[in-house]
């Protein structure tokens, strides 16, 4: 297996890195849409982190990659063992699944397998991308390009983590909780309403302005060339500290309270920048609470409520199709000014 | 900016160069995209290529040496990636793998030829096999002893090296967001096209009396085997870096990939070149190889060279800035069309030639949901697609992509698919019959299919909506409600992302007209073009009408309607050939129009001027379209106007 490059050695990319890490201390956060240039290192950065995390166990040949503590549906590789003859568990490291443009709705929700079919005569269900990506990740490079009836399965799984299948004779419906990453270039294309509003947090990433960066990134990434393996031994000390803390904040994600005062500070932002429905309030909190989290503090701070609302925020404000004015400024402002009220 | 092949750098030619390069490291440099009509030339650089020493694939099952793949226009995906062979499978009754071509043409090179049409999916899959450099299999555990059997493995290798070949002749196509995304990927663009001796007789002869090419290798296989096995060691000094990145900035190119296949060039060169160091001349040869190129945005491409034909056609008109010689070792930052600011500086460029303003917009009077009463007018071509306001488009029936919509008896030729299900239901009761009357069969396990089971798929596809804004911005529009117009196309814009519509942009002013904006679904894109749109020169209708023609026609092959509106204020000065004179241009404008009225596009002309003219409603009329004079704050009027018009 190709060696991935190293989470902890991308450069100058902190708003994805840290939403990503986010995602992966709370998946309930629903997502990561990560909009800008091409070539800014968005897919190095989310393969980066599922090679970085914790593996998860499954049972042995598994295609559902089910979790043996949370999903009690039984899948054919599962179903119909004595406990004594169940396959072993083992430890299997967090998907990343590619949805490309252009697949079909079988490769995506999965369908008939015709080589079981032909082998025994059997019908039997082939999971498709959805069930390879359960706890895990279902990357889409270019999501606002995604075809419409695509768009509509993923809204519909991602919204009850269930993907349910009714077609070509079968039914079933097997459990597929992803995070879901999406990339993008909004020049080249709108992202529907819905979908949008699907994503947690979204992040606006820019080719680094600096040149310093720049020749960072070119130098790391000819080390990385030369010679993958040493390059990944260099920063495993650093990626494996930032796991540590991961799994930290996991544990500790349950013990933080939401205290009145951080609902009514994310309520009061939310009102003033007039956001669509109450999931961005929602998503802001929990977000707020994953980095208090991260950050091993023990209640969350107005800061973290703040150094997140604008990725957390920035896609559902009303906003007129045609008009560029960017969000970020607005929630920038609303920010400002409620520190301001707070601090007086 | 491009380099020309014949160009000599250092002692080589350019493309010997880069073919060296691409044997050498050909997967993490991506590839290279051929800019080339001539099929003989197309020829000859590939047998160069490949005539060089490519590393041997590691799995022993194929160690033949690398193979190069061609690819079809339109080839399967499956065949690409790999995956069931569904006629072998069924003739063997049991599942047969076929092995992507892409995993054959492991440490090869994959050839893509019509680069411009291929499918999206196709060169998303190509790119993600950069990045990645392998496939993903599933379920081959369980593969039988087939002739094309793989083994127990979760991932196939696939690095390749990519050749598309771009053989556009019209720069006003498209480029395509996943030909973007390739292009990124891939380090070099090698233009093979020069205009003089294409047209040569002697070479047309040449080709007849096709001798069988012999190739002499450019470079002997034990000299690339030492550059290969020292690419790894070769010290790249941090000056080097400094310089690709200060260059990368210059260039305003925002990819930083283009910086790291840069610094693969590098070391590349340096390594052919048997130097142990990275030196300044390898940095100086690999920017222009692999950065030049990039410099001018590819979003704005078709622009500058749109612009460059019409500055050819203007003979008053300064040489345009592509002539630069590529040969500059630190690209001139002035001659480097910035990527942020694009907007204004493509008006500073204008602004020598033309006296011109920019106008800005204002708000416009349009009855609401005027592109959907449009879109009603019945065309000439078909009849039975009735749009709706707020609708995303007309359903239609496909056998090749959209949404499964069931199956129907019939034969997986060409681009149909096979429906399986439906297949295996129909042969199912049958099987005791024809296990009786098929003697051979009367042991065989698997099921019998005969060829009227076979069902194929049937899928519904929407087909999008493609508005067409041919907008005039010459001095005479300038000068009336130019402002007013770009308001209603606003108006019609917003009311294009409601119906989730595509649009195009088209903008006629001094000697022809010009695609500012490709068919696209960014609005903010097109309404941003509008607003920097200056206003200024003469009015080549008759040009700008042929080119929405072409681009309408062009929407239509790609599955899509076209809507085409056009704003004038009906007056035309300018002809076909891009030369002054009002009746000459007004003839060729009516002309023009009556071949729209022929291809059965639907049309929609907006008279801006402060009294509508004849030449409005004439071209309406030959258009076989509806005329509209842009309304004074007075909607009532506008619908009444419109309902006559479709009458």
């Amino acid at each position: 297996m190709k060696q991935p490059y190293p989470f902890s050695a991308l450069v100058a990319q902190e708003e994805v890195v840290t939403s990503l890490v986010l995602t992966a201390i709370d998946p309930t956060l629903g997502g990561v849409l990560i909009l800008g240039d091409r070539g800014t290192g968005k897919s190095t950065a989310v393969r980066g982190l599922a090679a970085l995390l914790p593996s998860m166990t499954a049972r042995s040949g598994c295609q559902y990659n089910l979790s043996v503590d949370r999903d009690d549906w039984a899948c054919p590789c599962c179903n119909g063992h004595s406990e004594s003859t169940l396959p072993e568990l083992i430890n299997v490291p967090v998907p990343v699944v590619d949805l490309p443009l252009g697949a079909t709705e079988d490769r995506v929700v999965g369908a008939f397998d015709i080589e079981h079919a032909l082998r025994t005569g059997e019908k039997q269900f082939e999971p498709g991308l959805l069930a390879k990506a359960h706890r895990g990740y279902l990357y889409v490079d270019e999501v606002n390009l995604l075809e419409d009836h695509i768009v509509d399965v993923l809204l519909d799984v991602s919204a009850s983590g269930v993907n349910v299948v009714e077609r070509d004779g079968i039914s079933l419906a097997h459990p597929s909780r992803f995070v879901l990453i999406g990339s993008g270039n909004p020049e080249e294309g709108e992202l529907r309403p819905q979908l949008l509003d699907r994503f947690g947090l979204s992040v606006e990433v820019s080719t680094p302005k600096s040149l310093d960066d720049r020749m960072e990134i070119v130098l790391r990434r000819d080390e990385y060339d030369r010679d993958a393996a040493a390059f990944a031994e260099q920063w495993r000390s650093a990626d494996s500290a930032l796991c540590d803390q991961i799994s930290a904040a996991r544990e500790a994600l349950s013990e933080i309270p939401l205290t009145k005062e951080t609902r009514e500070i994310v309520a009061k932002l939310c009102l003033d920048l007039n956001t669509d429905g109450l999931r961005g309030d929602i998503t802001l909190l929990r977000a707020a609470r994953a980095l208090a989290a991260l950050n091993g503090a023990s209640e969350v701070s107005v800061e973290d409520v703040c150094a997140v609302a604008p990725s957390a925020l920035r896609h559902r404000l009303r906003r007129d199709p045609l008009d560029e004015a960017g969000s970020s400024a607005r929630i920038l402002r609303a920010i400002t000014s409620l520190s301001d009220q707070h601090a007086a | 900016m491009l380099l020309n092949a014949s160009q000599q750098l250092s002692s080589e030619p350019v493309d010997e160069r880069v073919a060296a390069l691409l044997a050498l490291d050909g997967h993490r440099l991506g590839g290279v995209t051929l800019r080339v009509r001539d099929w003989n030339k197309q020829a000859q650089w590939l047998d160069k290529l490949q005539s060089l020493s490519w590393p041997s694939p590691a799995t022993p099952a194929k160690s033949k040496g690398a193979q190069h793949v061609r690819l079809g226009v339109k080839t399967d995906l499956e065949h690409v990636l790999g995956g069931l062979d569904i006629g072998a499978s069924l003739q063997h009754g049991a599942p047969v793998q076929r092995i992507g071509l892409a995993v054959r043409a492991d440490h090869g090179t994959i050839t893509l030829p019509s680069f411009s049409r291929q499918s999206p999916s196709l060169l998303h899959s190509i790119s993600t096999l950069l990045d990645r450099g392998m496939i993903s299999n599933r379920g081959f555990e369980n593969v039988s002893e087939t002739p094309d059997q793989l083994s127990c493995v979760d991932h196939s290798l696939a690095r390749v090296c990519v050749v598309a070949i771009d053989d556009r002749i019209d720069t006003a196509e498209s480029t395509s967001t996943a030909m973007l995304a390739l292009l990124d990927r891939m380090a070099f663009t090698l233009d093979l096209t020069s205009p003089v001796d294409e047209c040569l007789p002697e070479e047309l002869f040449n080709t007849a009396s096709s001798k069988p090419r012999v190739v002499a290798p450019i470079m002997q296989p034990q000299a690339l085997r030492q550059a290969r096995k020292h690419l790894s060691q070769t010290i790249m000094p941090r000056s080097a870096i400094v310089s690709i990145c200060e260059a990368a900035v210059d260039m305003s190119i925002s990819s930083v990939r283009a910086s790291v296949l840069c610094a693969r060039a590098c070391r590349g060169l340096a390594a052919l070149n048997h130097r142990e160091e990275v030196s300044t001349e390898d940095v100086d040869t690999a920017i222009n190889l692999v950065l030049s190129w990039r410099a001018a945005p590819t979003a704005e491409q078709l622009n500058s060279s749109s612009e460059s034909t019409q500055a050819a056609n203007d003979q008053q008109s300064e040489q345009p800035s592509q002539t630069t010689s590529a040969q500059a070792t630190t690209p001139d930052k002035s001659t480097v069309p910035e990527v942020d600011q694009s907007d204004t500086n493509a008006s500073a460029a204008d602004g020598g030639r033309l006296e011109e303003q920019t106008v800005e917009i204002t708000r416009s009077e349009l009855p609401e949901g005027l592109l959907g009463t449009i879109a009603q007018v019945p065309g000439k071509t078909d009849n039975t697609n009735r749009g709706q306001q707020g609708r995303v488009g007309v359903a239609q029936q496909s056998s090749q992509r959209g949404r499964p919509i069931g199956a129907q008896r019939g034969r997986p030729e060409g681009h149909k698919k096979i429906h399986i299900h439906a297949t295996l239901r129909a042969a199912v009761p049958w099987q005791r019959a024809r296990r009786r009357s098929h003697q051979q069969h009367q042991e065989a396990r698997h099921l019998i299919v005969m060829p009227e089971d076979l069902h194929i798929a049937r899928y519904s596809v929407v087909r999008r909506n493609v508005t067409i804004f041919v907008v005039d911005a010459s001095g005479s529009a300038a000068a009336q409600r130019l402002s007013e117009a770009k308001g209603a196309v606003e108006l019609l814009l917003a009311e294009c992302y409601v119906r989730r519509d595509e649009v195009s942009l088209i903008v006629y002013q001094g000697a022809a007209a010009r695609v500012v904006l490709p068919p696209t679904r960014s609005l903010a894109r097109a309404r941003r073009e509008l607003a920097n749109l200056p206003g200024g020169g003469g009015t080549p209708l008759a040009s700008a009408l042929t080119l929405a023609a072409d681009v309408a026609q062009r929407v239509v092959q790609n599955g899509s309607t076209p809507l085409l509106c056009v704003l004038t204020d009906g007056r035309a000065n300018v002809d076909r050939a891009g030369i002054g004179g009002r009746e000459r241009a007004e003839q060729h404008a009516l002309l023009a129009a009556s071949e729209l009225g022929q291809l059965g596009v639907r049309t929609l002309v907006i008279d801006f001027a402060l009294r509508p003219r004849a030449l409005s409603k004439q071209l309406a009329a030959n258009a076989k379209g509806t005329m509209l004079a842009l309304p004074r704050a007075d909607a009532a009027s506008i619908h009444n106007a419109l309902a006559n018009g479709s009458r």
